[in-house]
């Protein structure tokens, strides 16, 4: 049973020193930043480069914070965009047969609502502050 | 006969070049054997151009981790001209080539289908089933087809196999990983975001 719900986003363009390399940087950066990166889809056209990537921190044993990152680089103008959405999703496992019954997924909605609502929702300011700490750094480390 | 898929990895690269996008697929059939030791490769349609390219591979490739296991790859290469829209501000002749990956664990209990070269009925699906087929529902007893059958083989697999499934989880991702460096070698991109020395898979390409 997966509960998404979105939290936070954030949108940049930023103007950058070496736009070939600009890409490859990111990825560096990201790599640092999180143990979990997935580059998910890449796009290579003469003239620009987007690339879409998804990193995860857990952060309990049921939830984990999520930013979707879509970034896109144009060489001629030596420009980056950069859009990140940030997300929370709980998931409560479904291994064994009587987790999948219909009475577990009610009795795992009410626990959901009454009691395990408020501490995700504690997650939030952590969300907002990475992603704003991501944009800082890609800008310290890229910008012209 | 009860299934459980685990792991869901997908991946999709795109590549605009201006001739030859049909490098992609050259070789890539040796490509999986050798390199990968795939131990099963299903071809779905294939669309080959001859006037023009536009080109449409997809593949199934399997590898069997156990008598009950198989890591099921999906792999979809394409090569064609991209959508007008793209061309009305670049050249002419511009060409695309899409390079997209999946991977999922598969178990299978009681067991998987031994004779995997009987033809499968069609069915409604007109062309080769890929799912790998596995024991058919007149050749499970009823012990297999019994609830308490599928709480064991639940526990089993979840408490007591899980950690061989995390494995194979990683060695699918890594193996993807691959696929699309190399693939990025062949159009001079630089390579993805490796998630190699996370764990326990040692792949027999390093070093």
């Amino acid at each position: 049973m997966e509960i998404v719900e979105e939290v936070h986003r954030a949108r940049q363009e930023i103007e950058v020193k070496r736009p070939d390399s600009a890409l490859k940087e990111f990825k560096d950066l990201l790599e640092h930043e999180f143990s979990h990166v997935e580059e998910e889809k890449h796009v290579k056209k003469p003239d620009e480069e987007t690339g879409r990537f998804v990193t995860e921190r857990h952060m309990d044993q049921f939830t984990h914070e999520e930013l979707e990152i879509f970034i896109s680089v144009n060489y001629s103008e030596a420009e980056i965009s950069l859009q990140i959405k940030g997300k929370l999703l709980t998931h409560y496992p479904e291994d064994y047969i009587h987790q999948k019954t219909v009475w577990y997924y009610a009795y795992r909605t009410l626990y959901d609502k009454f009691l395990y609502g408020n501490a995700r929702e504690g997650f939030i300011p952590n969300v907002e502050e990475k992603t704003e700490e991501l944009l800082k750094k890609t800008r310290q480390r890229l910008e012209a | 006969m009860v299934v459980f898929e685990d792991g869901n990895f997908h991946k999709e690269d795109h590549f605009f070049v201006k001739k030859d996008p049909a490098r992609i697929y050259r070789g890539l059939k040796d490509l999986l054997v050798n390199e990968f030791d795939m131990d099963r490769i299903e071809e779905m349609r294939n669309e080959f151009n001859v006037q023009k390219p536009k080109d449409k591979i997809r593949l199934f490739a399997y590898k069997e981790k156990s008598p009950h296991t198989l890591i099921e790859y999906k792999l979809s290469f394409r090569a064609k001209p991209p959508k007008s829209i793209y061309k009305q501000e670049r050249d002419q002749d511009i060409l695309k080539a899409r390079v997209t990956t999946s991977a999922k664990i598969k178990s299978y209990y009681p067991g998987r289908n031994e004779f995997s070269f009987e033809p499968v009925h069609p069915g409604e699906k007109p062309y080769r089933n890929p799912e790998g087929g596995a024991l058919k529902a007149e050749h499970e007893s009823r012990w297999h087809k019994s609830k308490f059958y599928e709480v064991l083989v639940g526990i089993w697999h979840n408490k007591l196999y899980g950690k061989e499934i995390e494995k194979y989880e990683e060695e699918s991702e890594e193996t993807c990983l691959r696929i699309h460096d190399l693939m990025r070698q062949k159009f001079g991109v630089e390579k993805s975001i490796g998630q190699s020395g996370r764990s326990q898979y040692q792949p027999p390409w390093s070093g």
